[in-house]
C-alpha cells in the first residue's frame, strides 16, 4: 500500500496543489506498467498484456479525471515540465520516503507482486476513520477522500455567498468517447460530477473496501470489472477471479486460466537510462527517439488540459508511436550488459537537449 | 520572393527518414505469394530490403541556424550580432513525426513529406511554427557521394512553403527575424538538400542523413516547389548536378544555389566543384565570348554546412546589365585557367510544373501548373507540349502506364502574359491492370515547343497515381472476406511494425475490437501525420468502404462501459 506525505488540505489553493500531486501520481504508475507490458512479446502472453493494458488505460483515465477536476476549479494542470516525470527507480510523487521504490522492470511475477500489487493494494477500511486526525499517513484512497471532503466543504461555503468553486470553462473539459465511455470521462462542472469523478478513480483503483468488483456508476448490472489490485493478483494466481458463493469471501481465483510463457519476455536490463548508453550506439539513438516521443506526448497532454482538448488525438497517436519505439529498443542489445536488451527510460528531453558528444559532432559536421 | 531572396537563413544538421521497405518490391503486394521472410532485413526479392520495420517517420534532427542574410544583403554567422545564429530548427514536439511516403512501389523517386511541422526554437518559445506543405523531392542523383554505397551515395532536394505560420518574437531581439516577419508574415519558402543517408540498420546513425538548406520569404502566386530563376544544367558529367541562381537586380547580386550540385568524398568533404569560375556569355563569338566575374570560394572545410552551398556575388553595373539579357555559365577551375572547361550552362528557355506528384480517383481532375521562363523571367506566348511517359517507373512487373486512356489531357498549351499555363488532367477508372496493386501509375513529360525531350532535366516529370474504382454497391455493403480482408492483409504484410507491434489488421477480431480507433485513423485528413495508412495509397472508394464497414461493426456493438483501447 502506498502511503502519501501528509498534506494540509484547506482552501481551494490547497486542493489545486493536491490535484496536481494526484495528476503526477496517476501518471507515475504508467511508465512502470507500460515497461512491463512492452516486454511481453508474442501472443502467448496476450491475456496478461491485455490485463496490464486495461489498467494503464484506467490510469490514463484517472489522470484525465484529475485534470478535468483541476480545470473545473480554475486550476491549470502542469504536465510539460521535467519535474513532472519521476526518476526511476524511486519513490512515486507525493509518497513518503520510507515507502515503495518503483523501477522500470521487465515483466515478472515478482514485479507484479512486489511492486504493482503494492502500489494498488486496497487500503485497510479502518484508515478512513482516522482521516480527521493530524499527521496520519494518507493512503491514495484516503487522499482522494480528503480532496472530496474538502471540495464538498468549500463548495458549501461558496454557495452560502452565492458563489461556486467550479469556475472553470466547460470548453476546457476533456471528453473522449472513442477511448473513454462518457460514463467514465465527462465534464466536471459541479460538486456532483466532481464526486462522481473521484469515486471512479478510487473504485477502479482499489475497489470498494469489501468488494473487488467495480460496477460502473448508474449501471450496477452492466459490466463487472475488477479493481487494479485484483487484476494484478489474477496474473500472479494464473487464474481469473470469479464470483464463487462457496468461497468464504464470495469470490475465488478459480476462473479462466491466465497463461504465462516466461520465454516470451524481452530480456531487458532493469531501469534503463538514456545517458548510460554510449552516444555512438543504436540503443542511444532509439532511446533518444523514445524519449522525444514521450516528451512530445507529455507536451500534447499539457495542451490537451490547458485549453486545447482536441490535442488528445495527437496524444493518442504518440501513444502508439511510443510503443513502436519501445519495441525497437527491446530488440536492440544493451551495449553495457551483454545478453540483455535496451529498454524505454521515460525521460523528459527536448530536441535542444544535445549531449556533449552530439554537440561535438555537430560542431565538426561538414 | 523565395528561399534565395533576402532576408534568408541557412540551416544545417541531420534528418531522419524511416520508411518501411517491404513495399519497395512491387511483387510483395501480392497476398497470394507473400512469404514471411519478405519482412526480414536483407536485399533481394525474397527479403524486406533495408528497413522492413520502418515507422514512416521523417524529422529534422539537430538542425541549427548557421548564417543569415539581412534584407540589405549583408550577412553574418556570429551569434553576438544576431541571436538567431545557433538556434534549433526542428519539427513537432507535441504530435507524431511527419511521414515520408513514396507515391508508389513503381515510382520511388518522388518521395513526399506529409504532416511535417517546422519550428524555430529558443528555449520554450517557438519563434515561428508552421506546417510544411506536402512536397516531393526532385533532382535526385546517385553519384553525389561516390565513395558511399546504396542510397547513401544519392542526394535530392525538397522545395516548399511553411504555411499557417505563428510567430512569437515578443522578447526575442533579432533584427533578422523582425525583417523576415515584416517581409513575409504569412508563409515562408523553404528548400533543402538531403544526402549521405545511412541505410545500415545496426549502425547508430541508421536512418539519419545530412541536411542543409535555406528559408526565405514567399509571396502568394509564385511557384511553391521551384524557383523561377536562372536554371543551371550541368554539362553531362557525373561530377555535377542541377543548380539554380537568382539575379537580384535591386541588391545587384547574383545568388547561386549549388547545394545539390557538387560531389562529396567519403568523409563528407567537398570533392567536385572547388573554386569554379562564374561567367556571363556575351554575343561576341571570339575568344572573349565569356566574361569571367567571380570564383566560387568553397575550399575551406565546413563550407557546405555553413552555406548550404549558396554563394553570392556582388555585381558591377556592367555584369548586372549583361546578365539581364545573357546566359550564365560556370567553368571548371584549373591552375592556369588556360583552357577553361564548361561545367554548367544556363538553360535559357525553361518550363517547369509546380506540383508534380498527385493521387487521383476516377472523375477527379488535376491541374498541372506550368510556368515558362527565359533567363529567369516569365516567357509569355510559349507553346508547351505534353505527352505520356513511363520512363521514370520501375521496377516492373507489373505493367505500368496502361491503359493509357485512364488519363486524358490536352497535348499542348500556351503560356499567358505571366508565363503560366494550366493543364487539366482528367482521370477515369484504369480498371485493375496491376492486379495485386491498386490502380495504375502514369507519367507526363512536358517541354517547350522548340526543345527536344532528350534535352530536359529527367526529374521534370509529372507522376500520377490513378486508383481503381470500387462499385458503389460494394462500398455500401462490404464483406469482410471478399472486400476488407484482402486490403488489410496487404497492409499487415507490408508494414510489419504496425501489424506485429499494434494491430494485426488481417485479423477480423482485431479489426472489430478496435473499430473505434480504426475508423478514427482511417477517416483522418491525408495531411494528418496520424492518417492511416501512412503510405497514403488508399483510394477514396476503398476508404469509404472501410469506414462504412467499421461503422456497421460499431453500430452492432453495445455501448462500452470500460476503457475501450487496451493495446497499450
Amino acid at each position: 500500500m502506498l502511503v502519501l506525505k501528509d498534506i494540509t488540505l484547506k482552501g481551494v489553493k490547497a486542493v489545486k496543489d493536491a490535484l496536481q500531486i494526484a495528476i503526477k501520481l496517476e501518471h507515475s504508475t504508467i511508465p512502470p506498467y507500460l515497461t512491463a507490458n512492452f516486454t511481453l512479446t508474442g501472443d502467448q502472453n496476450a491475456y496478461i498484456s491485455n490485463l496490464i493494458g486495461s489498467i494503464v488505460g484506467e490510469e490514463m483515465l484517472h489522470l484525465s479525471i484529475a485534470c478535468n477536476l483541476l480545470n473545473a476549479i480554475g486550476g491549470h494542470p502542469v504536465i510539460n515540465k521535467p519535474e513532472f516525470v519521476p526518476k526511476y527507480p524511486g519513490h512515486l510523487p507525493g509518497t513518503v520516503e520510507a515507502s515503495l521504490i518503483v523501477g522500470l522492470m521487465p515483466f515478472s511475477m515478482e514485479v507484479v507482486e512486489d511492486t504493482f500489487m503494492v502500489i494498488e493494494e486496497p487500503e485497510n477500511p479502518g484508515v478512513y476513520t482516522n482521516l480527521a486526525a493530524e499527521n496520519v499517513p494518507l493512503t491514495i484512497g484516503a487522499f482522494y477522500e480528503a480532496i472530496k471532503t474538502q471540495l464538498i466543504l468549500l463548495e458549501k461555503e461558496a454557495k452560502q455567498t452565492g458563489k461556486t468553486i467550479f469556475v472553470g470553462k466547460l470548453a476546457d473539459q476533456l471528453t473522449y468517447p472513442k477511448f473513454f465511455p462518457e460514463k467514465l470521462l465527462f465534464p466536471i462542472t459541479d460538486i456532483d460530477t466532481a464526486i462522481r469523478g473521484i469515486n471512479i478513480i478510487v473504485d477502479q483503483g482499489e475497489g470498494t473496501s469489501t468488494d473487488p468488483f467495480v460496477s460502473p456508476e448508474d449501471e450496477p448490472d452492466s459490466v463487472i470489472e475488477l479493481a487494479h489490485y485484483y487484476r494484478f493478483e489474477e496474473i500472479t494466481k494464473g487464474k481469473a477471479l470469479i464470483k464463487d458463493p462457496s468461497a468464504p469471501k464470495g469470490y475465488s481465483y478459480s476462473g479462466e486460466e491466465i497463461p504465462f510463457d516466461p520465454t516470451a519476455v524481452a530480456r531487458m536490463w532493469p531501469n534503463p537510462r538514456m545517458n548510460d548508453y554510449p552516444v555512438d550506439t543504436v540503443a542511444f539513438t532509439y532511446s533518444k527517439f523514445f524519449n522525444f516521443t514521450y516528451t512530445s506526448l507529455l507536451n500534447s497532454l499539457h495542451r490537451t488540459f490547458n485549453g486545447e482538448p482536441e490535442q488528445i488525438n495527437a496524444a493518442m497517436g504518440l501513444m502508439f508511436s511510443l510503443r513502436l519505439y519501445a519495441l525497437k529498443l527491446l530488440q536492440t542489445p544493451d551495449p553495457n550488459h551483454a545478453g540483455y536488451m535496451a529498454g524505454p527510460s521515460f525521460e523528459f528531453v527536448t530536441n535542444e537537449d544535445l549531449t556533449k558528444q552530439e554537440k561535438l559532432k555537430l560542431a565538426t559536421f561538414k | 520572393m523565395s528561399y534565395l531572396h533576402s532576408p534568408r537563413l541557412v540551416f544545417s544538421g541531420q534528418f531522419q527518414a524511416d520508411p518501411s521497405t517491404v513495399n519497395n518490391d512491387p511483387t510483395h503486394f501480392d497476398n497470394t505469394t507473400f512469404q514471411p521472410n519478405y519482412q526480414d532485413y536483407g536485399k533481394g526479392q525474397n527479403n524486406g530490403w533495408w528497413n522492413p520495420d520502418g515507422t514512416g517517420n521523417w524529422r529534422l534532427i539537430g538542425c541549427q541556424v548557421v548564417s543569415i542574410t539581412y534584407k540589405d544583403g549583408s550577412n553574418t554567422n556570429d551569434p553576438s550580432i544576431d541571436p538567431i545564429i545557433g538556434l534549433s530548427l526542428t519539427d513537432t514536439d507535441s504530435r507524431v513525426a511527419g511521414k515520408i511516403v513514396d507515391l508508389d512501389s513503381q515510382q520511388q523517386m518522388v518521395s513526399e513529406l506529409w504532416g511535417v511541422i517546422v519550428r524555430l526554437v529558443s528555449g520554450d518559445t517557438n519563434l515561428f511554427i508552421g506546417d510544411y506543405q506536402t512536397a516531393a523531392f526532385t533532382n535526385i542523383w546517385m553519384t553525389r557521394s561516390p565513395a558511399l554505397r546504396g542510397d547513401s551515395c544519392a542526394a535530392a532536394i525538397y522545395q516548399s512553403v511553411i504555411k499557417n505560420l505563428k510567430w512569437d518574437l515578443g522578447k526575442f531581439n533579432s533584427r533578422y527575424l523582425n525583417e523576415l516577419h515584416e517581409v513575409s508574415p504569412e508563409q515562408l519558402s523553404i528548400q533543402f538538400t538531403v544526402d549521405r543517408f545511412n541505410m545500415t540498420h545496426d549502425d547508430p546513425q541508421f536512418s539519419l542523413g545530412r541536411i542543409a538548406g535555406s528559408i526565405g520569404p514567399y509571396f502568394e502566386g509564385e511557384p511553391l516547389h521551384w524557383l523561377t530563376g536562372r536554371q543551371l544544367f550541368p554539362v553531362p558529367n557525373p561530377k555535377y548536378n542541377y543548380a539554380v541562381a537568382l539575379l537580384d537586380e535591386q541588391l545587384k547580386t547574383l545568388i547561386i544555389d549549388m547545394g545539390n550540385a557538387f560531389q562529396f568524398d567519403e568523409k563528407g568533404d567537398l570533392l567536385s566543384g572547388k573554386n569554379l569560375i562564374v561567367a556571363v556569355k556575351t554575343d561576341n563569338p571570339s575568344k572573349t565570348e565569356y566574361i569571367y566575374f567571380g570564383k566560387i570560394d568553397n575550399s575551406s572545410p565546413g563550407w557546405y554546412a555553413q552555406t548550404a552551398g549558396i554563394v553570392t556575388f556582388r555585381l558591377t553595373e556592367e555584369i548586372l546589365t549583361l546578365l539581364k539579357s545573357h546566359p550564365l555559365a560556370i567553368f571548371d577551375n584549373n591552375p592556369t585557367f588556360d583552357f577553361p572547361e564548361l561545367a554548367f550552362q544556363e538553360k535559357t528557355s525553361y518550363v517547369r510544373a509546380d506540383q508534380f506528384v498527385t493521387r487521383l480517383n476516377a472523375g477527379e481532375t488535376f491541374e498541372v501548373s506550368l510556368t515558362a521562363t527565359y533567363l529567369g523571367k516569365p516567357l509569355p506566348g510559349a507553346t508547351i507540349n505534353l505527352v505520356q511517359s513511363t520512363s521514370a517507373f520501375d521496377p516492373t512487373p507489373p505493367v505500368v502506364g496502361t491503359p493509357e486512356n485512364a488519363i486524358t489531357f490536352p497535348p499542348s498549351a500556351k503560356t499567358d502574359e505571366y508565363g503560366n499555363a494550366s493543364i487539366s488532367v482528367q482521370a477515369s477508372d484504369p480498371g485493375n491492370p496491376r492486379e495485386y496493386i491498386d490502380g495504375q501509375i502514369y507519367g507526363i513529360v512536358y517541354k517547350l515547343e522548340k526543345q527536344n525531350y532528350t534535352d530536359l532535366n529527367p526529374s521534370d516529370f509529372v507522376s500520377l497515381m490513378v486508383y481503381s474504382s470500387v462499385p458503389e454497391s460494394t462500398i455500401q455493403h462490404p464483406d469482410w472476406e471478399r472486400d476488407i480482408q484482402p486490403i488489410m492483409q496487404q497492409y499487415a504484410n507490408l508494414y510489419p511494425l504496425m501489424s506485429k507491434g499494434i494491430f494485426n489488421l488481417a485479423d477480423k477480431d482485431v479489426v472489430h475490437n478496435n473499430a473505434e480507433i480504426l475508423s478514427f485513423v482511417f477517416g483522418k485528413e491525408l495531411t494528418d501525420p496520424n492518417y492511416m495508412p501512412a503510405t497514403r495509397d488508399l483510394s477514396a472508394g476503398k476508404q469509404r468502404m472501410i469506414l462504412r464497414y467499421l461503422e456497421t461493426i460499431l453500430s452492432g456493438q453495445q455501448a462500452k462501459t470500460s476503457v475501450i483501447f487496451k493495446r497499450l
